[in-house]
């Protein structure tokens, strides 16, 4: 209890709530833009996941209606899990092992490595949509150069985007071409790893293959595991590629992915209480996966100090 | 060590080319792209990305939510040539058809004289993917006659509109009139976003409802009222090569499916990349529709409760269809009958059915690759004549605070003399779409830059949309996804057409069931 009228205490706490209040006004575009176009949507996006919201029209109480149907009456929501589970599943390890070998590269004794470094972040570089548009065109069936200098080899020629079969290795491709980006990261994470550790592996008696093996990988382990939940994330939410390859799905909904299903269910069939409730699930999805893979650092994760 | 700078140095040349390759002959794609004229261009896309262009030509997969008798156009036998002879003989002894026709046009300058007319300066929206001089040409008009009245031109493209307008609606900013997709008016009127026309309709002398084509007219309207004015159509056709017809000794389009069949495989040689026809798996439901009416099927029964395809002529339709596939170039399974348009101007294909856009292609952007060595003509029939038909239709929103003056804006739009001007078009840029009202349709004035449009004309009463006369659930584009998806495995060999069918059935009941709460 304070008395009333103490002058001292009172300036005070009227000078704190002073200094508060002006902190909240200097933080108050971040705080307003935060509840408001975000922490709002998000809550109401779980509200909505309970209900038949349909844009126009007012949503009504429908349980876990959304949620059954997903998991239970829905075929085509598990066609868009298993394709992109196998994106994942494919094209993250790959990413991986390309990405530290084009790394080790680069950060090996080469002539001109600035030039390398530059071309190989440059796909990096070309927005998505120009890279499908340039993708689809280099695979396009009969015409393509690709399938042209496929045809002057003698191998088959797939059908690429056109073919239910082909379509998502020609997306991991793509994927591939723009490995540039967590190339630049693996190459900081080989230039973290102490000189010291080679000189010593050095005087050991090991070669260029032990030192790679026995010191270069296990350090790199902390940038592997930052790049492998991102690429994973990354994978999980696919979306733009998969858009303009095949708005509708691409063949036999080979390149149906979540995300694009959800988008469709959103923004084509106006069904936003279940969208809002696939995006749900994927975020739960996402969070398991990510502790998993956090529970099991314990036992492949190094740091160097 | 220096061996091994080496080595390293070949594997990241190696690796640079690998990268670098796409962007490489990217380069040399756009130079060639850019001598190579219009062919280049097309082909340069991804097969589906422009996918979503396509809703600008062709209706989306999601067939329009509309109704129509299943006797195409009651007044068939008073078609268009018909009552276009009673005003010609009638009113004029000398003097071109056109100038009699116009002798019976309503004044434009009352319309609607009940209606009254702003007392004050208004600006009203309208919001099309539609521009262009004629459409200007025609704002000038509108507005001398009605000074107090400002149109504000809002625009959206075919793609986004529908996207666009729920978003405003919801938002509550809708429009106050709008040039929509024929297809959608009975969703929105369904929505309480529109306004019901008829009691405007009926202080007008520029509308008549019995004057529209039945199955227009059927889309314009919701729970028997009218909430749109249908504005252009178009219909389904068969585009055919003159020229490789005449090499492969076949005389006339086919009429039948016996002969589009025989003519399909006569016009099949892969050893001369050339094919028949061209199928489309991401289109599959949609051109799946004329050859089942045709068949005498129907999609669903006509208390709206059963899906009706796996009765035997649904499945006698889906195997032909689908064994068209034999006559298709593979290739072009994936794509659509808008990006595969090259495949037709090049000769590659030989007979090819989509709407009368088409038309405007080939005697447009293609005509230097496919010259006059194409046609049109109405679909093949089998137990019957029937045919897709699409449009566009004026609407008014209820949010719209100046409905007097907004339906000003449309009737005079829609008033005859008017939807002919849109219709025709200018010489440079000839419209491909019809209006959708009987007595115009004879008009010859229409045809004069797209002669071939008549075979169209012809089809207008043989159109028909899915529902035949029933009130779609809303989950119907569920059911029609996943027909389409069906078909597609059926296209690709993954399935029978009579599996397809038989899925596509159970699949489409189980959700009909479900919305209907059974």
């Amino acid at each position: 209890m304070r008395a009333v009228g103490v002058p001292g205490s009172g300036r005070l706490a009227r000078r704190e709530v002073r200094k508060i209040l002006l902190g909240l006004l200097f933080v108050s575009p971040w705080l307003v833009g935060f509840l408001w176009l975000q922490l709002y949507p998000i809550l109401a996006s779980l509200y909505y996941s309970f209900t038949d919201y349909q844009i126009l029209g007012t949503p009504h109480w429908t349980g876990f209606a959304n949620y059954a149907r997903m998991f239970l009456h829905d075929p085509l929501f598990w066609v868009s899990v298993r394709n992109t589970l196998f994106f994942a599943a494919v094209s993250v390890p790959l990413g991986v092992v390309i990405g530290i070998a084009l790394a080790l590269l680069l950060n090996a004794r080469v002539r001109g490595l600035s030039l390398y470094r530059t071309i190989y972040y440059l796909p990096t570089m070309i927005p998505v949509v120009p890279a499908v548009m340039l993708l689809a065109w280099l695979l396009t069936p009969s015409i393509g150069p690709v399938n042209y200098l496929l045809g002057q080899l003698g191998l088959p020629e797939p059908g690429w985007l056109n073919d239910p079969a082909w379509a998502k290795p020609a997306l991991i491709l793509l994927a591939l071409w723009g490995v540039g980006g967590s190339v630049v990261i693996y190459l900081a994470g080989l230039q973290d790893i102490p000189a010291t550790l080679y000189e010593a592996a050095a005087i050991d008696g090991a070669g260029t293959w032990q030192r790679t093996w026995y010191v270069t990988i296990p350090l790199l382990t902390p940038t592997i595991l930052f790049n492998l939940v991102v690429g994973l994330i990354g994978a999980f939410q696919y979306f733009a590629q998969a858009y303009v390859a095949g708005a509708f799905g691409g063949p036999l909904n080979s390149l149906l992915f979540y995300n694009l299903y959800l988008y469709q269910n959103a923004f084509q069939y106006y069904q936003m209480g279940y969208a809002s409730a696939m995006a749900w699930v994927l975020l739960v999805f996402v969070l398991i996966v990510t502790l998993a893979i956090f529970r099991t650092t314990g036992r492949w994760v190094h740091y160097a100090r | 060590m220096k061996v091994q700078t080496r080595i390293n140095s070949f594997y990241a040349v190696v690796a640079t080319l690998v990268l670098l390759l796409p962007l490489i002959t990217a380069c040399g794609a756009s130079k060639t792209g850019q001598t190579g004229g219009a062919t280049q261009q097309p082909t340069s896309a991804p097969p589906a990305s422009t996918a979503q262009s396509t809703k600008a030509a062709v209706p989306p997969t999601t067939a329009p939510a509309a109704s129509a008798t299943t006797a195409p156009m009651a007044s068939a036998t008073a078609g268009p040539s018909a009552t276009a002879a009673v005003p010609t003989s009638g009113a004029a002894t000398a003097g071109p058809t056109a100038t009699t026709a116009a002798l019976k046009f309503p004044p434009l300058s009352s319309l609607s004289p009940s209606i009254p007319e702003p007392k004050s300066p208004v600006t009203i929206t309208f919001e099309s993917w539609i521009q262009g001089a004629t459409l200007q040409k025609l704002y000038s008009q509108f507005h001398k006659l009605h000074p107090n009245i400002t149109v504000k031109f809002i625009t959206a493209t075919s793609d986004n509109e529908q996207d666009k307008l729920t978003t405003q609606i919801a938002g509550g900013n809708a429009p106050d009139t709008a040039y929509v997709d024929a297809g959608w008016v009975q969703d929105f009127a369904d929505k309480n976003a529109l306004v019901n026309l008829d009691p405007y309709i009926a202080k007008s002398k520029a509308v008549d409802p019995n004057d529209y084509v039945t199955a227009w007219r059927k889309m314009a309207t919701y729970n028997g009222h009218m909430y749109g004015l249908p504005f252009d159509g178009e219909t389904t056709g068969l585009f055919y090569r003159t020229d490789l017809f005449k090499a492969a000794g076949i005389t006339h389009p086919p009429k039948t499916w016996a002969e589009f069949k025989a003519d399909a495989q006569k016009l099949t040689q892969p050893s001369k990349k050339q094919y028949g026809f061209a199928i489309f798996a991401p289109e599959a439901s949609y051109y799946f529709l004329s050859w089942l009416w045709q068949a005498g099927g129907r999609y669903i029964s006509p208390d709206g409760k059963h899906i009706t395809l796996d009765t035997p002529q649904a499945k006698k339709a889906a195997e032909f269809y689908v064994g068209l596939r034999k006559y298709s170039p593979p290739d072009l399974y994936n794509s659509n009958s808008y990006d595969a348009r090259t495949a037709f101007a090049t000769g590659k294909v030989a007979m090819y059915v989509a709407g009368a856009w088409f038309a405007g292609e080939m005697a447009g952007p293609f005509k230097k690759d496919v010259k006059n060595n194409w046609s049109a003509a109405p679909l093949p029939c089998d137990v019957r004549c029937a045919n897709q038909i699409a449009g566009d239709s004026l609407v008014m929103f209820s949010q719209s605070k100046n409905r007097d003056a907004a339906w000003k804006w449309i009737e005079f739009l829609a008033a005859p003399q008017n939807m002919l001007t849109f219709n025709i078009g200018t010489k440079q840029a000839p419209g491909t779409l019809l209006p959708p009202r009987k007595s115009l349709l004879a008009n010859p004035a229409l045809y004069k830059y797209m002669p071939v449009l008549r075979q169209f004309a012809a089809m207008m009463k043989t159109g028909e949309v899915v529902g035949q006369g029933t009130n779609l659930p809303s989950s119907f584009f569920k059911i029609d996804t996943i027909l389409n998806d069906e078909l597609g495995k059926a296209i690709y060999g993954q399935e029978t057409a009579d599996q397809a069918m038989e899925n596509a059935t159970k699949q489409g009941q189980a959700i009909l069931d479900r919305s209907q709460g059974h």
